[in-house]
């Protein structure tokens, strides 16, 4: 009998349990799928309110890209180029898409994905001399805004193959919809509660002139590895805008510092990766006009608005050369 | 294997299943004990040997104390506790100690040369060590009896759920449950599960999300102003809160699946502690009683000095840093706690006084300006605990005082605006737990679980940090 009781006691222990098990895993789906539709919803009527935002830049790229000049990279590329004084130059609409902590594998999905709606003629590219080497630290930042593109995950097998290297069970935090939106309900929220006036400076982002310390001088050791994966999406980025007739230039904009790049087989390789594709190089990194002026700069790695004016007026010139030759 | 990673989603179930599968105590034990050390050496294979080390040295010097003679019962406790904390110096603190006898003999002008310990710190060494310690000194005491089945007595030291970051178990606690058939409960497995996904949601939601504009901050002091800096000092307290009470949530949540009960590690110390003194009754009170009960007390013995009170009561926080880590800024934090118990300690009768005189005790408005107060003294000690120099704390300390209306670094904002809701939930939650004396009980309502867990999984996917890294307390 104490047999009988222990038994039907486990049993009931037993259904107990997994009618808890069931109904947590039943309302987590209920509330995933609910929550995600209304977050889908509010999403593009939020973008549609304001579409210049810069929180928005990848969504703006991919699906209201006009421009015949488009700049990409990171803030270094978002401070550093004004899109006016480039389209005052060249007579060629230009737009500004780079984004703080943007990096290297943001960017190349950034331009596969809008090169399916949209052809811009000209790619100008601050590409990262490191761009090819992968540290663990460098691992972890550099996949951290490949969620801008997460909404596009089911439509883009492009999109998705690239999600999915994120980590081994990419695919399956996939499966949820609120994961697709983690860290971005304020961005959604955002045009409904602040009726912000985006500036139209095409994406170009002034930092100011004064108010801080002026940066020292920063030295910093290089990592120099290569990664082979990271070499074969390079390839297939600029495969795919040749195959689109894009000129596309890689640009290093100037620092208030020594990196150590130019010696290390990463940047060798970058190079010999452009070369094989036709693609431009401008190189002011080090460019020792920048280097004596540490007024030029807000922090060590970003021109404020004064030095970026300084830098298109060098920066122009170069690229209608470059372009012509091309 | 962290907590927070696949794998150990994975494992966690596995172990349940096979645990209550197994139909022999025995058997359970040897399972536990097999997937503790599984789970230990996870991290770094070799360093088992430590483990088993330290539980060989306690277990063998307990059996001696317990059976053997009387006159040699302090020597074989005094070898014990040494060869333990051999064990901890020679893993944690040998380079510590090296850099700084090298930086004294070169200030006496004699130049040496101390060859580096290359070694990476063993995970959880500080706990377990302590928690062997622990057992050890109560055999002596006579507090428990010596643990006859070398198993059984392995697997309380290396007991997986708590065995990298506490809490740290008393044998009198933890040790007789190894004795006990626990069967299937699930009401126990619901509240089980409803305390790691709090724990979860501490650690991923509040701890992670506090963490990126403490270390935009800390990581780079020199630039920030004094509002910055107080801002990032406030939210550290939640980071260190989240991730650590994170991680024993999980832990007592695990261990409770499983049908054991350990100690309550945090009663809400940051918004409901009046004192410095209650704090550290809230506060980690493993390891704080740990420290009451093993090195205060014996120090105070039976003096009724008040200096010696005071004394005792700062060399026993002046320890408790160095447990923290190997660097003078843990040392410091803890000085600075041992200082304001001090002050608490003299200036308790008179407070008491004058709380009576006025009717103060029991006035809302007197308790939140209390621990308004609480919060802001241990912000400041813990200003020490996470600066990377003593430089930067000084730093800071000046920058707070000199530059509070310095502009405000908002680094973007929304990340400050997620970590103000979380918080916002982490307070009403603890509101109602502290007044209402809720606590996470078996006997509360399957409903009431359920929908706490949706929430707190909604929570979490919605605006958990996924990329956050591992628990603070791993480095201790």
């Amino acid at each position: 009998m104490a047999v009988n009781l222990y038994i039907s006691n486990f049993r009931y222990m037993k259904h107990r349990f997994l009618f808890y098990l069931v109904f947590m895993i039943v309302g987590v789906v209920f509330i995933d799928i609910i929550l995600g539709y209304a977050f889908r919803s509010l999403e593009r009527i939020s973008f549609e309110k304001n579409p210049k935002r810069f929180e928005v830049r990848a969504r703006y790229a991919i699906e209201k890209a006009e421009s015949e000049v488009a700049i990409i990279g990171a803030s270094d590329a978002s401070h550093s180029y004004i899109s006016q004084m480039i389209e005052d130059s060249l007579h060629l609409s230009t737009f500004n898409y780079g984004k703080d902590g943007c990096f290297f594998i943001y960017q190349n999905c950034l331009i596969n994905m809008m090169l399916e709606k949209h052809s811009p003629k000209v790619i100008l590219w601050e590409i990262g001399k490191d761009c090819l080497s992968t540290t663990p630290a460098k691992k972890v930042t550099e996949w951290q805004s490949i969620s801008d593109f997460y909404p596009y995950y089911d439509n883009n097998s492009f999109c998705k193959q690239l999600i999915d290297q994120k980590e081994t069970l990419q695919h399956w935090y996939m499966l949820s919809s609120l994961y697709r939106y983690n860290s971005k309900a304020l961005t959604i929220i955002e045009p409904f509660i602040v009726n912000e006036i985006v500036p139209d400076t095409k994406g170009y982002v002034a930092l100011p002139n004064m108010g801080y310390k002026y940066p020292s001088f920063d030295v910093t050791e290089t990592k120099d590895n290569i990664d082979p994966w990271k070499v074969d999406l390079l390839n297939h980025t600029l495969d795919v805008c040749k195959g689109n007739d894009i000129a596309v230039v890689f640009c290093f904009s100037p620092s208030y510092g020594e990196y150590g790049f130019d010696t290390t087989e990463q940047y060798k390789k970058l190079l010999e990766v452009a070369k094989t594709h036709g693609v431009g190089v401008i190189d002011y990194k080090s460019n020792s006009q920048f280097m004596a002026d540490s007024t030029l700069f807000k922090d060590p790695k970003h021109l404020n608005d004064r030095g970026a004016h300084f830098y298109m007026e060098h920066f122009i010139p170069d690229l209608k050369n470059l372009l012509a030759e091309q | 294997m962290l907590f927070n990673s696949f794998a150990f989603l994975v494992f966690f179930p596995v172990v349940c299943i096979v645990y209550y599968a197994l139909p022999n105590l025995k058997l359970r034990n040897l399972f536990l004990l097999a997937a503790s050390y599984y789970f230990y050496m996870n991290w770094e294979p070799v360093y088992a040997l430590l483990l088993l080390a330290s539980t060989g040295i306690t277990y063998f010097a307990a059996l001696l104390i317990g059976g053997g003679c009387m006159k040699h019962k302090k020597l074989v406790l005094w070898v014990g506790i040494i060869l333990n904390l051999l064990i901890l110096f020679f893993f944690k603190y040998f380079n510590f100690a090296a850099e700084n006898v090298v930086a004294l003999m070169g200030w006496l002008g004699i130049q040496m040369h101390v060859p580096e310990f290359k070694v990476l710190l063993p995970v959880g060494i500080s706990f377990y060590i302590f928690q062997a310690l622990g057992y050890l000194i109560d055999v002596y005491r006579g507090d428990t009896k010596a643990e006859r089945n070398l198993f059984t007595y392995a697997l309380f030291v290396s007991f997986f759920p708590q065995l990298v970051a506490g809490p740290i178990e008393r044998s009198t606690n933890l040790l007789r449950q190894f004795y006990e058939k626990h069967k299937f409960d699930a009401d126990n497995a619901i509240s089980g599960i409803t305390l790691m996904l709090w724990g979860y949601f501490l650690k991923l939601v509040i701890a992670d999300r506090c963490a990126i504009y403490v270390d935009a901050i800390y990581n780079n002091i020199g630039h920030h102003s004094g509002s910055s800096i107080l801002l990032a000092s406030c939210l550290f307290c939640f980071q260190l809160y989240g991730d650590f009470a994170g991680y024993s949530y999980i832990a007592i949540g695990c261990s409770r699946v499983l049908g054991f009960r350990l100690m309550d590690n945090f009663r809400r110390p940051y918004f409901f502690s009046t004192s410095v003194q209650e704090f550290w009754k809230r506060n980690h009170i493993s390891l704080t009683s740990w420290f009451m009960d093993y090195v205060y007390y014996p120090m105070v013995g039976s003096s009724t000095k008040l200096w010696w009170w005071c004394f005792s009561i700062f060399i026993t926080f002046f320890i408790s840093g160095f447990w923290h880590g190997a660097a003078w800024t843990y040392v410091f934090s803890f000085s600075i706690f041992g200082f304001y118990l001090v002050i608490c300690t003299l200036k308790d009768k008179q407070q008491r006084k004058f709380e009576k005189k006025h009717g103060l005790k029991k006035k809302e408005w007197w308790l939140w300006l209390n621990r308004i107060v609480t919060f802001f003294l241990v912000m400041y000690a813990l200003v020490y605990f996470r600066a990377n120099s003593l430089g930067d704390a000084f730093f800071a300390t000046k920058q707070m005082v000199t530059n509070i209306h310095g502009k405000l670094f908002l680094n973007g904002g929304t990340h400050l605006v997620y970590a103000a809701m979380a918080l916002l939930v982490l307070f009403v939650v603890e509101l109602i737990a502290e007044y209402k004396k809720v606590t996470v009980t078996k006997d509360n309502s399957m409903r009431v679980y359920t929908l706490c867990g949706i929430g707190l999984i909604a929570m979490i996917l919605l605006i958990g940090v996924f990329n956050g890294g591992q628990f603070i307390y791993f480095q201790f």
